[in-house]
């Protein structure tokens, strides 16, 4: 372990006239151990502040879905299943990853430690792009949170069956009718398949009122969340740079711990969100 | 790659070897396997579309995966104790958090609908032709050139919040039997 800007040099201890100890000891530790274990608790204290933090949206999800399900059923079809599913599976592969991490730094790997962190930052990333992809999309379509919500008419999807079957976007839906009065090969302008779209939205089922609360809580739920994806990102780049330095070894290993459990509970808050957002029927 | 004890060799920490519980990478790839099967399994039960079990069944599944990480990924099993139970604390606090909050809604429900009347929700259906009207200006701007894209941008948002507080359109008034809202 070749020491780092916080180790003081040999000659300073020495000094202290206790003999020398482990440079990463803190002086109001008595032990490593000591030390160890109050840096999970606390880690685990602020664990505990990160699931209250998010209880207060959970409890708004489930006020609003118990009070107006149809709302739910109705909105999640503008929610793609598939890339929610894929951005599951990253964030677990990233949480193995991250746990892998801190069986190197425990083994003294210095190689596989850095591998590791790599990885679970490439899958932090991924899970990113992919919500830039479904955000995007959103943006594109007019479905925003609260007063922004104004889906673009031919955007809009239309459902039966008390807005659990989706028969298609009103865009869809005015193609069709066009081309039945028109010819197959009929390709109208923008303006005319708008129109045509809002038409069609007033003729069937409309949806339910208040959509774009659905939209404001998922926003909220997913975005809160997409910055705790970017904060663990800084949190794995700072112990990257360290590990790289060769701080990590069997005798401390504390901060990859600590930072991977952060990043444990990140992937376990989208453990719940997955099924709650993007698997409604 | 290192000795287990570097650097300051003269006494090595008795304490760091011992308590040091480093997990299998079999094992950690096992429960990683697990948890993909399990988020397969909970999207396959999901398309089955069981009715009201489905959000039973999803959240149980999703229970299941939180316990592998949090036991395992996250070390609880072997952990001390009390780690354990300060994270079972928040569970239990932002349980009743959240049950309380539903009991509560639900008996006082009936009182809101009623002081609200009419206005059940927040905020009614968009406008749909005030929306395409706005994007057939675009269409006219874009089709003139650049410079009155920005002003068009700008005043679809005041447009459409002012829509919205003047009440309901003309889009929804022609549907006829809107569904109440409850199934």
């Amino acid at each position: 372990m070749t020491s780092t800007a916080e180790a003081p040099p040999a000659h300073a201890h020495a000094a202290h006239g206790h003999g020398a100890h482990d440079p990463h000891l803190a002086h109001h530790f008595d032990t490593p151990e000591q030390q160890f274990d109050a840096g999970k608790l606390g880690i685990w204290v602020f664990l505990v502040t990160e699931v209250l933090f998010f209880s207060g949206l959970f409890c708004a999800y489930s006020i609003w879905r118990s009070e107006h399900p149809e709302v739910f059923v109705y909105a999640h079809h503008y929610l793609d299943t598939f890339w929610g599913a894929i951005n599951t599976g990253v964030l677990l592969l990233s949480s193995l990853t991250a746990a892998w991490a801190v069986r190197s730094a425990q083994l003294g790997n210095k190689s596989g430690l850095i591998l590791n962190i790599i990885i679970t930052l490439i899958c932090a990333f991924g899970f990113l792009g992919i919500k830039y992809v479904e955000y995007s999309a959103k943006w594109h379509h007019g479905t925003l949170p609260g007063r922004f919500y104004e889906p673009h008419p031919e955007s809009v999807l239309i459902t039966t069956d008390g807005y659990t079957k989706e028969l298609g976007t009103a865009g869809d839906l005015a193609l069709a009718e066009l081309r039945a009065e028109k010819g197959a090969d009929y390709t109208p302008s923008d303006v005319e398949l708008g129109e045509r779209a809002v038409q069609v939205i007033a003729k069937h089922d409309p949806e339910p009122e208040a959509v774009r609360t659905f939209f404001a809580i998922y926003f909220c739920m997913t975005g809160l969340h997409g910055i705790h994806v970017v904060a663990g990102i800084i949190a794995f780049l700072w112990i990257l740079g360290r590990a790289m330095k060769g701080e990590f070894g069997p005798t401390f290993f504390g901060p990859v711990d600590y930072t991977a459990l952060y990043w444990h509970l990140v992937d376990l808050i989208w453990i719940y969100l997955f099924p709650l957002l993007y698997l409604i029927k | 790659m290192s000795a287990s004890n570097t650097g300051h060799g003269t006494h090595a920490d008795p304490h760091a070897a011992h308590s040091v519980h480093v997990l299998p990478w079999q094992l950690l790839v096992g429960v990683w396997a697990l948890l993909m099967g399990l988020t397969v399994l909970t999207v396959w039960q999901w398309s089955l579309d069981l009715g009201k079990i489905d959000l039973v069944i999803a959240m149980v599944i999703a229970t299941i995966k939180a316990l592998l990480v949090a036991l395992i990924f996250m070390h609880l099993a072997w952990d001390r104790p009390f780690n354990g139970i300060v994270f079972l604390s928040s569970l239990i606090f932002a349980g009743l958090f959240v049950s309380v909050s539903l009991l509560d809604t639900d008996q006082n429900q009936d009182a809101i609908s009623k002081r609200r009347g009419d206005k059940s929700l927040v905020g009614v259906r968009p406008d749909y032709a005030a929306i395409q009207a706005e994007h057939a200006k675009h269409a006219k701007h874009a089709g003139h050139g650049a410079g009155g894209h920005g002003a068009g941008d700008h005043g679809s948002g005041d447009h459409g919040a002012a829509d919205h507080g003047a009440g309901t359109p003309a889009a929804d008034q022609a549907t006829p039997a809107a569904p109440a809202g409850d199934h």
